[in-house]
């Protein structure tokens, strides 16, 4: 493989080749997996709840920590995914130097618009409909795509918790979102 | 599918479809940009590390005198050849494995030396030659 790809090969090159090619620091390559993959990492940051500064901040940090780990991405799950993972985990970090989770849990339920029966809200408005940590639970089970152990791993919660917070989050979203009827946790861990 | 699996997938759906952003270029541009300073920062830190220790490496070499060392090399290897060079090949081999040639007495300090500071060198090529990339 050529050490470098050439600009106008890179819109053409798979996520796996470019990573490759990052890890061996190309930086022209990792610059294309930003531009691919950079809203998707910015906009699970925001619908986690993150102030669009703040998430802007983390997702730079995500993006560079995963050229500095680019050697480790084997390419066995889709490279936004585990940019968003890494992100996830930033930010969840970066929350927790300022307020620890449970206290987040007393904050209380925020004030939302109530749809109009058969109104169809998008994902970002529905989300607005739970607290915090609702939000986060179910941002990164179906956003990052982490277990419910994962995500209490995470967050320093009980894995009963997290999975109330997953339930309840799911339940707020289907009825603003009028999309089907009452869920369950998809990404629950085996045996759980 | 299950009403359960449709609605997950639904949901999965909607978080996979990321917002528009009107920034994406500034964004970019921002990464690439602390990218770039991350390896300079990187590349300056080797290069020094590699100048740093090939002065102290040459200050080591000069403090256990390393100048008298390789002249007593280079003589030795001089004594050798001209040595080598009135014997028949088998002579040399047969001297060589009773010592009878003066070469296995080099001095093993400014030899390890020598090495390091061609290792040290080596890294600063390299150093030079990820900045330039």
């Amino acid at each position: 493989m050529a050490m470098s790809a050439r600009k106008s090969d890179l819109s053409r090159l798979h996520d796996v080749e470019l990573a490759a090619f990052a890890a061996a620091g190309g930086r022209r390559e990792f610059g294309e997996l930003v531009r691919r993959h950079s809203a998707s990492v910015r906009g699970l940051l925001r619908r986690m709840g993150a102030e669009p500064a703040l998430a802007d901040d983390v997702a730079q940090d995500a993006f560079i920590q995963a050229f500095e780990r680019c050697a480790d991405f084997r390419g066995e799950g889709a490279f936004s995914a585990w940019v968003r993972r890494i992100a996830a985990r930033l930010y969840i970090k970066r929350r927790q130097k300022e307020a620890r989770w449970t206290d987040l849990d007393a904050a209380g339920e925020p004030e939302a618009a109530t749809p109009d029966h058969g109104q169809t809200l998008d994902l970002d408005e529905a989300l607005k409909s739970l607290n915090e940590l609702e939000r986060v639970c179910v941002s990164l089970c179906h956003g990052a795509g982490l277990t419910h152990s994962e995500i209490a791993a995470a967050l320093n919660l009980p894995l009963g918790t997290v999975k109330s917070h997953v339930k309840r989050g799911l339940d707020k979203l289907r009825a603003r979102l009028d999309v089907g009827p009452k869920p369950q946790g998809r990404c629950a861990d085996v045996g759980s | 599918m299950s009403d359960r699996d449709a609605f997950d997938g639904e949901i999965e759906r909607l978080f996979a479809r990321p917002p528009a952003f009107g920034d994406d270029a500034v964004f970019i541009e921002r990464v690439g940009r602390r990218l770039n300073r991350n390896w300079r920062l990187r590349a300056t830190v080797l290069t020094a590390a590699g100048v740093v220790g090939g002065f102290v490496a040459v200050r080591e070499m000069l403090d256990i005198g390393v100048g008298g060392a390789l002249a007593r090399i280079t003589e030795t290897t001089v004594s050798a050849t001209e040595a080598a060079q009135s014997l028949s090949f088998l002579e040399v081999l047969s001297r060589l494995e009773t010592g009878g040639l003066d070469m296995v007495s080099t001095p093993a300090m400014p030899l390890f030396w020598l090495v390091s500071l061609a290792v040290i060198a080596a890294a600063f090529y390299a150093g030079l030659r990820a900045n330039s990339a």
